[in-house]
């Protein structure tokens, strides 16, 4: 079963604020779950197996276990694999987007270096989850 | 908050320099002694200081490299020195115009970081301490490694600011900033130049993130 949590892996604290206060902005009510590496989300994906994130925002270039490491774990679990991933990267090298791609990621998405792009980004990102059959 | 500090020992500039800002909103402290103006810079973050060359027996001149550790713009009767070609100088009388190229881009830099937060005074505090701390992270890891031929470590280094640096809407220094993680990706060291430019960038985003304080 999943709710409306969205989920952000990232390592970097600056990216947890920017979403946090672009919900807030927005006036999106959703409950964000972060996690600051791989290791750490799959951490949190395994113990909340019954409550899983509707969609998860996933960073590529991380310590511990990088965005790519995370894929291969989680898309190789029955249940954990449903749920959509979206690449928030500032990659922008094809052989990292080819990996994401073959790991059937939802989307892959250049952070926005601008406030009014990253904001619309995470807006249509979020609407999209809202309106569509990810958000069961 | 864009906190400004003027070194001047005559009264009527001094009050000329106050006449010319206070509609603007800026905190500005004044000081007619450089000891005194070197106590309230270890004290105090200022967004721009600005001095006359000679201020009671004392000569700008002679304590050069500190003054120019801070962003500094003289302003005197007597700015013709060899020794300040590379600083902003102007001729008094003061006039409000001097500063406006200087101040806009500081608070055109701030001006994402306000967005991003709504003009939440508590999330702007929380968010430009943290961006601080990782600015003067890197800036001092960065001065360490430079030595070294670790360019993975440069890399990673340089690629946690970018966003810092994209937040303060620095454009141009993203730009450079991009280009040397890439250099370093493909494991080609900086030339010291580039070096000096990063740490001189991350001091100037340092100085712009204190002043959002």
């Amino acid at each position: 079963m999943r709710d409306e949590t969205l989920m952000l892996i990232d390592d970097d604290q600056l990216e947890h604020m920017k979403l946090k206060n672009t919900f807030k902005k927005l006036g999106f009510e959703c409950k964000i779950v972060s996690a600051f590496d791989g290791e750490e989300g799959i951490e949190y994906l395994e113990k909340n197996k019954h409550n899983l994130p509707g969609i998860i925002l996933l960073d590529l270039n991380m310590p511990k276990m990088n965005g790519i490491e995370f894929l291969e774990i989680i898309k190789s679990d029955s249940l954990l694999k449903l749920i959509p991933i979206i690449i928030l990267t500032t990659s922008s090298k094809e052989d990292d987007r080819m990996a994401c791609y073959e790991h059937q990621v939802a989307g892959y998405m250049i952070k926005p270096d601008n406030f009014t792009d990253y904001q619309n980004l995470i807006a249509s990102i979020t609407n999209y989850w809202s309106r569509s059959e990810l958000a069961l | 908050m864009i906190r400004l500090l003027y070194i001047e020992d005559d009264m009527v500039d001094q009050q000329l320099f106050l006449r010319e800002l206070r509609n603007d909103g800026y905190v500005i402290d004044i000081t007619s002694s450089f000891d005194e103006a070197k106590n309230l810079i270890k004290l105090n973050t200022y967004s721009l200081v600005v001095s006359d060359r000679r201020v009671g027996p004392d000569d700008l001149l002679e304590d050069l490299e500190f003054w120019k550790s801070n962003k500094l713009i003289i302003l005197s009767n007597n700015i013709a020195s060899s020794q300040l070609k590379d600083i902003t100088c102007f001729e008094k009388p003061f006039k409000r115009s001097m500063l406006e190229g200087v101040l806009q881009k500081t608070n055109k830099h701030l001006e994402q970081l306000e967005l991003l937060c709504d003009f939440d005074e508590e999330a702007i505090a929380e968010m430009s301490l943290l961006i601080n701390q990782e600015l003067e992270n890197t800036h001092t890891q960065l001065s360490v490694l430079r030595v070294s031929d670790e360019y993975k470590q440069q890399a990673d280094l340089i690629h946690k600011v970018l966003n810092k640096i994209g937040i303060l809407g620095m454009e141009k220094e993203l730009a450079f900033f991009k280009n040397l993680e890439l250099k370093l990706r493909n494991k080609e060291p900086l030339s010291s130049e580039e070096f000096d430019t990063a740490l001189k960038t991350l001091s100037e985003a340092l100085t712009i993130i204190k002043s959002s304080n």
